[in-house]
C-alpha cells in the first residue's frame, strides 16, 4: 500500500553492481555453505557457484531483499547438493573440524566447536532450518518461505533439532546444563 | 532453551571466507562472461557450418519455387494477352462483316436511285 510518491521512489531500487553485491554478501553465503558442508574448501566452492549463477541471473532480480533471499536459498540448496554427492559420515569427528578464524572474546570455543560439529550431524534439512534460525537469525515464516516447506514443518524441526542437540551436548559435556 | 539458543548463535555466527575469495569470484565471473560471449557466436557460426548442406538444399528448393511461380506468372499472362487478341479480331471481323452489309445495302440503293428516271423517259414513250 505505498501509494505516496516517496512509496513509489522506495519501489524503484537501484540493484547494486556485481562486485559491491559479492562483498555484501560473501560472509554469509561462505558461512550457510561452511556451517551445511563443514568443509571450508568445498564452502569456498560452493559460495563461489551461488555468486557465479548470481552473475548469470543478475538482470532477473528485482531488488536488493530478492537478492539477499535468492543467495541463501541456493546456498543452502547447492550445499544439500553437495553433501548429496559426496556423501559422507554425519557424525563428524571434531578434529575435523575446522577452529574458527578468530574466537569472540567471551565464548567457549570448545562447546562451539562442539555444537558446530552437532549440528552438522543433523539431517540436512533439519540442518538448514538451524542454520538459518541461529545464523541468518530468520523467523519459521522466511524460513519455511526460503525452503518452500510448511511453518509447522520449520517449527518440528526446530523444536527435535533442539531437543536433540540438548541430549548430545549434555551426554557428551555432562555437567553442562542448556 | 535460551542458552542452548545464545550458544547456538555464537556458535553459527557468520564467518569471513578465505583470504582472496571476492577476487577469484570476479575473476571467475569475467570469465564465464566472456566465454558465454564466445559461446554465443560460435553456436551460431557451427549452426550455419553443419547445416550448409541444408541451407544449400533450401536455397535451391526457393529458386525453383520462385522460378515455378515466375513462369505461372508469364504463363497466364500470354494467355491471357492471346484471349485479348482473340477478342480483338473477332470484334474486327464483326466490324468488317457488318460494314460489308452496310456497304451493299447503300450501293444497292444508290443503283436504284439511278435506274428510277431512265424508266420513267420509257415509261413517257
Amino acid at each position: 500500500m505505498s501509494s505516496s510518491p516517496a512509496g513509489q521512489v522506495a519501489e524503484v531500487e537501484l540493484i547494486p553492481d556485481f562486485a559491491s553485491l559479492l562483498r555484501q554478501h560473501q560472509r554469509m553465503v561462505f558461512t550457510i555453505a561452511l556451517h551445511m558442508v563443514r568443509d571450508p574448501m568445498a564452502a569456498e566452492e560452493i559460495a563461489q557457484d551461488v555468486f557465479l549463477k548470481l552473475h548469470q541471473e543478475l538482470r532477473s532480480m528485482k531488488s536488493s531483499a530478492h537478492i539477499e533471499f535468492w543467495l541463501r536459498r541456493v546456498a543452502v540448496h547447492r550445499a544439500i547438493d553437495y553433501e548429496r554427492k559426496h556423501r559422507h559420515d554425519p557424525n563428524v569427528a571434531l578434529e575435523e573440524l575446522q577452529m574458527p578464524a578468530k574466537e569472540e572474546p567471551g565464548t567457549d570455543p570448545f562447546l562451539a566447536r562442539r555444537l558446530q560439529a552437532l549440528v552438522a550431524s543433523l539431517p540436512e534439512k533439519a540442518r538448514a532450518v538451524v542454520v538459518l534460525r541461529y545464523q541468518e537469525e530468520l523467523m519459521p515464516e522466511e524460513i519455511a518461505a526460503l525452503l518452500r516447506i510448511p511453518v509447522g514443518t520449520v517449527k518440528s524441526h526446530l523444536q527435535r533439532s533442539l531437543a536433540m542437540l540438548r541430549e548430545k551436548l549434555g551426554r557428551t559435556l555432562g555437567e553442562v546444563s542448556l | 532453551m535460551k542458552r542452548l539458543e545464545e550458544e547456538l548463535r555464537a556458535a553459527l555466527k557468520r564467518e569471513d571466507p578465505p583470504l582472496g575469495f571476492a577476487e577469484r569470484v570476479l575473476a571467475r565471473a569475467a570469465a564465464q562472461a566472456h566465454q558465454r560471449e564466445r559461446t554465443r557466436w560460435a553456436r551460431f557460426r557451427d549452426a550455419f557450418a553443419i547445416h550448409r548442406l541444408q541451407w544449400a538444399a533450401a536455397a535451391v528448393v526457393l529458386a525453383v519455387i520462385a522460378g515455378g511461380v515466375g513462369l505461372r506468372i508469364e504463363q497466364d499472362r500470354r494467355a491471357e494477352g492471346e484471349a485479348a487478341k482473340r477478342q480483338v479480331m473477332l470484334a474486327l471481323h464483326i466490324a468488317s462483316a457488318k460494314w460489308q452489309v452496310a456497304a451493299r445495302e447503300i450501293n444497292g440503293q444508290s443503283n436504284a436511285r439511278t435506274a428510277t428516271p431512265h424508266d420513267e423517259t420509257e415509261n413517257h414513250e
